[in-house]
């Protein structure tokens, strides 16, 4: 891990150096914050996180200090909230100010004893700086660097995994469904809200992985498996209901043949 | 029936050309009613500040290159924000009336029944339409933004 | 039964009506009358379908520019059968054009038109402006983008005339723009006005049609033929031979329309939004051609199109073909210059409905600029459009 970060970092002062990157809509330039004049590393690092690209943090909001106070001593003193390199319980408590979810159920996993030293808070898995969106692909890298060869741990985060990427895959067959669906009958429409359902269901899992336990993913899988089970019973009924109308056109011809038989049988006896 | 003499020769004639007036007076009547009623309504109406479809539009919901269209006393308008400041100008196309929007990438006023184009001078560029596009001044005020006739010169 | 027809008969000596009736319909109609001739009997079906489907939706309609759309979607969704009813009453408007242009031209070429029968096509003429006429106001009620802006570029048009133009146009609309106005003034005449209309010119259509009978294929000099003539010639009975025929071709006619509303239900776009056109607005197929015919004359000459054709279908019997002779074949200059009109028609509806679209044909992509042109759309890979006019 820490290698990786050696590299990133030579690859990128040269590149800081050389150009800087695009300063995001809204958000400070990282030249113009005085901490990154002693921190080039990290400041190159949090150039390329999406905290900094979305324009949501600057080093204080982690660190406290004035970042636009160029007197070293004066921008970390006391009065500015300034903790340096921020503990353990630290950490968990401010990435806790946004993420309240993961944090909430992260407590309640295997990770969150504070008295140990070396095990992990959210930066160990999700990085410190160079913070990118968390996907299902970093349980595979993360966990290993801790527990590999513990056949326990793979075999619990191949479930996680394996059950998480099956919602969502889920939820992106009936999405393709119900659009194609959709064309067909446009009432689905109003079921749009019964989809967006599903997604946010889905969302509400993603928090609860923290937890690493299959127990509680389980009842939030459960929950969602619910939703999309609805959106299902609906584009169902569409597609039943399609087949029913062609059953009935097939009546309406019969009913039309029979009557212009008797029409034609009619006018045979003229 | 009564026994009065029965109406004969020119007292005939008047009598007959009288109820013919009378009726079609009545005819008349009723036309000029009816078309006095059906009458389109002068749509004089409108604020002089420009209004969206969920009240009155403020300048600062105008993105940098973006646009707005709303109604207002002069009619619809298409208010785009330029570098330096606002233009504001007819939205009803001279063709054949749609609305004409604002095209960032392109930079020019498009409208998307016939392909007419025009600058931000209202002029036309391409397309059927033959008549500019008639300018507004606009103003920012604190209650939004007023819509008055071009200034002169 | 009997007692019933008595009791009536004591009171109004409904027996010589009676006869005439029954004479009337045992009257033969021409041998040359075939399947052709019942297309008039199908528009009869589906005019009575709009007019009980219209009467359905007017229950749940709401004719306000706040209401409308909702009304209509409530009527699809809610309303029991209401999709059904909605269905059935948009594809018969396209059943009706069509069979009224299909009949139109049975007529033409069958010379039904000729003396003297010129009345009774005059009629029919009024009749096929009264369909488009219900079909212009009709399409602005569901108050959906398409229906709005179709409804602006449609009424445009007319304010390119001189002087009267502009009056015109804001009368027909109720105002300046296309606004609730509009809406209560085309739904009054959608469903009062002109069912009136229609009511009215259809019964004199059919009482024409039935005093004078079908027409024969002999020519206008000769005298009409008398019934027993007809039956020489192999004529059968309008009733019941040739109403069984009627009845026959309006079940089948039933049984699409009923087909097409439970299989392709109609659809509703998005709610009306005076401040905003959306690309691509083009009016209802039948008037693609007058539309289509803008984009490449001045609007003043684009504009007198339509009406000077209804004035040339006026004319037909009283001026234009005034040859005695029934028989298409006989009459080639004017069929040909029916044929030549009714195929430039044909082509700006194709053009009309081709432009601002993408086909792919045999493996290349042309796009259709506004005007109709094709243009071959090179992969969007390698850079942007190649102009070559096919």
């Amino acid at each position: 891990m820490r290698w990786l970060a050696l590299l990133s970092l030579v690859l990128a002062w040269p590149a800081g150096a050389q150009d800087t990157p695009e300063v995001p809509e809204g958000q400070v330039s990282l030249d113009d914050v005085w901490c990154t004049v002693c921190h080039f590393e990290q400041g190159d690092e949090f150039a390329l996180s999406v905290h900094y690209q979305r324009g949501l943090l600057l080093c204080n909001d982690c660190h406290g200090g004035n970042p636009f106070e160029p007197d070293a001593e004066v921008a970390k003193a006391q009065d500015t909230g300034f903790i340096g390199k921020p503990t353990r319980s630290d950490i968990v408590t401010l990435c806790a100010k946004c993420h309240s979810g993961p944090a909430e159920f992260f407590a309640l996993g295997p990770h969150a004893d504070d008295t140990d030293p070396d095990s992990p808070t959210c930066v160990t898995c999700h990085q410190n700086h160079l913070v990118i969106d968390a996907t299902l692909a970093l349980m595979d890298t993360t966990c290993a660097v801790c527990h590999r060869g513990d056949s326990r741990v793979e075999k619990r985060v191949t479930a996680i995994e394996s059950k998480l990427a099956g919602a969502e895959a889920s939820l992106v067959a009936m999405a393709v469904r119900f659009d194609s669906l959709q064309g067909l009958d446009a009432g689905l429409r109003r079921s749009v809200g019964l989809l967006e359902g599903a997604g946010a269901a889905l969302r509400q899992v993603e928090p609860r992985t923290h937890a690493l336990d299959m127990g509680l993913i389980g009842a939030s899988i459960d929950a969602f498996d619910e939703e999309i089970a609805a959106v299902g019973e609906v584009l169902d009924e569409s597609e039943h209901w399609r087949q029913r109308r062609g059953w009935i056109v097939v009546g309406v011809w019969l009913f039309v043949a029979a009557n212009v038989t008797l029409l034609w049988m009619r006018r045979r006896t003229l | 029936m009564s026994d009065s003499p029965p109406l004969v020769g020119p007292t005939r004639r008047w009598v007959s050309a009288l109820l013919s007036l009378g009726f079609i007076s009545t005819i008349s009547g009723f036309a000029g009613t009816i078309l006095a009623y059906l009458w389109p309504a002068a749509g004089g109406g409108g604020s002089e500040f420009l209004v969206g479809s969920h009240g009155p539009l403020r300048a600062e919901d105008i993105d940098s290159d973006g646009s707005v269209v709303g109604r207002s006393r002069l009619g619809k308008i298409l208010v785009v924000r330029r570098p330096d400041g606002l233009v504001g100008m007819q939205a009803t196309c001279t063709h054949l009336g749609c609305t004409v929007a604002w095209n960032a990438t392109s930079q020019l006023v498009e409208c998307p029944c016939h392909g007419a184009r025009y600058n931000l001078h209202g002029e036309v560029l391409a397309g059927p339409a033959r008549e500019a596009l008639g300018l507004v001044s606009l103003t920012i005020e604190e209650d939004g933004i007023r819509v008055r006739p071009p200034l002169e010169g | 039964m009997q007692r019933l027809w008595e009791w009536f008969d004591e009171r109004l000596h409904l027996a010589p009506v009676r006869r005439a009736l029954l004479d009337n319909l045992h009257k033969p109609v021409p041998g040359h009358v075939n399947w052709l001739f019942t297309m008039g009997a199908a528009l009869i079906l589906l005019l009575s379908v709009q007019l009980l489907t219209g009467v359905l939706l007017m229950v749940y309609y709401k004719p306000t520019g706040r209401e409308a759309f909702a009304s209509i979607e409530s009527i699809m969704y809610e309303v029991p059968l209401g999709w059904l009813i909605r269905s059935a009453h948009n594809w018969g408007s396209h059943l009706i054009v069509i069979l009224a242009l299909l009949h139109m031209f049975r007529v033409f070429f069958y010379g039904g038109f000729k003396k003297p029968r010129e009345l009774t096509w005059i009629v029919g003429v009024m009749l096929l402006a009264v369909i488009l006429g219900f079909g212009f106001t009709g399409y602005l009620l569901p108050w959906d983008q398409v229906a709005y802006w179709g409804t602006v570029v449609a009424t445009e048009a007319p304010a390119s005339l001189p002087v009267l133009g502009p009056i015109t146009r804001e009368f027909m609309i109720g105002g300046n723009e296309v606004a609730d106005a509009t809406l209560g003034r085309f739904y009054v005449v959608h469903v009062f006005l002109l069912p009136l209309l229609l009511l009215s010119l259809m019964g004199l259509h059919l009482l024409l049609i039935r005093y004078q009978g079908i027409s024969s294929m002999r020519r206008t000099d000769e005298p009409e033929p008398t019934p027993a003539q007809l039956r020489v010639d192999g004529g059968e009975p309008f009733f019941p031979n040739h109403v069984l025929r009627d009845s026959a071709t309006m079940y089948v006619i039933f049984g699409v329309l009923v087909s097409l509303a439970l299989l392709y239900p109609a659809h509703i776009g998005s709610p009306a939004d005076p401040l905003n056109t959306p690309a691509g607005i083009k009016p209802e197929w039948y008037f693609l051609p007058a539309y289509q015919l803008l984009k490449y004359v001045p609007e003043v000459v684009g504009v007198n199109m339509p009406p000077l054709l209804v004035l040339v279908l006026v004319l037909l019997p009283l001026v234009i073909d005034t040859s005695p002779e029934r028989h298409p074949g006989r009459r080639p200059r004017v069929v040909a210059g029916w044929l030549i009109v009714s195929a430039v028609i044909g082509l700006l509806g194709v053009l009309g409905h081709l432009s601002e679209t993408s086909s792919t044909f045999f493996g290349t992509t042309y796009h259709f600029d506004v005007q109709g042109v094709p243009h071959r759309v090179v992969d969007v890979a390698e850079g942007g459009e190649e102009g070559g006019e096919d």
